[in-house]
């Protein structure tokens, strides 16, 4: 297989990973904060990609998830959140500095993910 | 006329559009003109026309950049009775764009199909032909996986962490702007923090860019 056919095969994502991913946003947590929906965005991606049980749109908690993340990837929790216990609510003055490990979390996606993630912050905000 | 970079610029442009800064508007496509003209891919004629190009580049133009990459493959024929056809493969990417945003991408392709046939095309439509214009318009599917080496290009120069960081951090600024000007009792201090912290992270960017 050339590297171009690799390139093209690793872009594709399903309709159905599509609909997964649009799930998460339909959850009362987002539609009551639009802002929100720009900081989660490659965590859930995430959660998809690397089909964490028990993570999914049905059972979606914010510090959870990002404190799963930070297990698997070995990364450090952000420094708002270290104090955060789980079931606390989510504040909306830790956003800024969640963005950033968003854009973190991005660079840990398989391909397809990263593209389909680099796609969707492109057309937020422009389209 | 787009070089892969125009649209990442585009998407500059229109953050600086949003605040207001004609100034910072003239850096960046003067700072695009300078990529053009020291690219080694384009012909003298070509950079011409191409930095022509950019002095053309306004706030309309800089909007809905995506669905610039949207259309591929396009054929143009016309028969013997003078019916204009033009076919437009949808590529892959607006079909992912398709279904993150539901049907606003696709809107684009509409109004290009309205301003030509005098009609919409519905949603479920894959073909539009009006008899008194002598025109035709298809929208073809496209084949799986397949990306043009243009969209392969674009895609890299998307991808790049930096941009994309730059992407993550205006998106939430822009979001959270958005949410406190629609709200019932707008704190316009605050709003005018966040525009100015949209506009330092867009003058970061583009002297990163620069250095």
């Amino acid at each position: 297989m050339s590297n171009r056919q690799e390139n093209e095969k690793t872009t594709t994502i399903t309709e159905k990973e599509i609909g997964q991913f649009q799930s998460f946003y339909e959850l009362p947590f987002f539609t009551e904060n639009q802002t929100r929906k720009t900081v989660f965005v490659a965590m859930l991606a995430y959660a998809i990609d690397k089909n964490l049980e028990g993570f999914g749109p049905t059972n979606f908690h914010p510090i959870k998830l990002i404190r799963k993340i930070c297990d698997l990837e070995k990364l450090q929790l952000p420094t708002c959140l270290q104090n955060a216990k789980e079931d606390d609510l989510w504040n909306d003055d830790w956003n800024r500095e969640v963005v950033s490990f968003d854009s973190f979390v991005q660079q840990r996606l398989s391909p397809k993910w990263k593209t389909f993630i680099a796609m969707h912050r492109l057309a937020t905000n422009s389209i | 006329m787009l070089t892969p970079n125009t649209l990442k610029y585009l998407r500059l442009i229109y953050a600086a559009v949003q605040l207001e800064d004609l100034t910072l508007v003239d850096e960046l496509k003067n700072k695009l003109k300078e990529e053009i003209s020291q690219s080694p891919n384009f012909s003298e004629d070509d950079k011409l026309a191409l930095e022509n190009a950019v002095q053309f580049i306004g706030p309309e133009t800089a909007k809905f950049t995506v669905p610039r990459i949207c259309g591929n493959k396009p054929e143009v024929t016309i028969n013997s009775e003078g019916t204009l056809t033009i076919t437009v493969e949808e590529s892959e990417i607006h079909r992912m764009v398709v279904g993150m945003f539901s049907q606003e991408a696709l809107a684009q392709f509409q109004k290009f199909v309205k301003d030509l046939t005098g009609t919409g095309l519905s949603e479920d439509a894959q073909e539009i032909h009006n008899p008194e214009r002598g025109i035709q318009i298809s929208l073809r599917s496209p084949e799986p996986n397949s990306l043009t080496n243009y969209q392969e290009r674009v895609i890299q120069l998307i991808k790049e962490p930096a941009f994309q960081n730059y992407l993550a951090q205006d998106n939430y600024l822009a979001a959270e702007i958005a949410r406190l000007s629609n709200s019932d009792n707008p704190d316009q201090q605050r709003i005018q923090e966040l525009n100015t912290q949209r506009e330092n992270l867009l003058r970061q960017y583009l002297r990163n860019l620069q250095s």
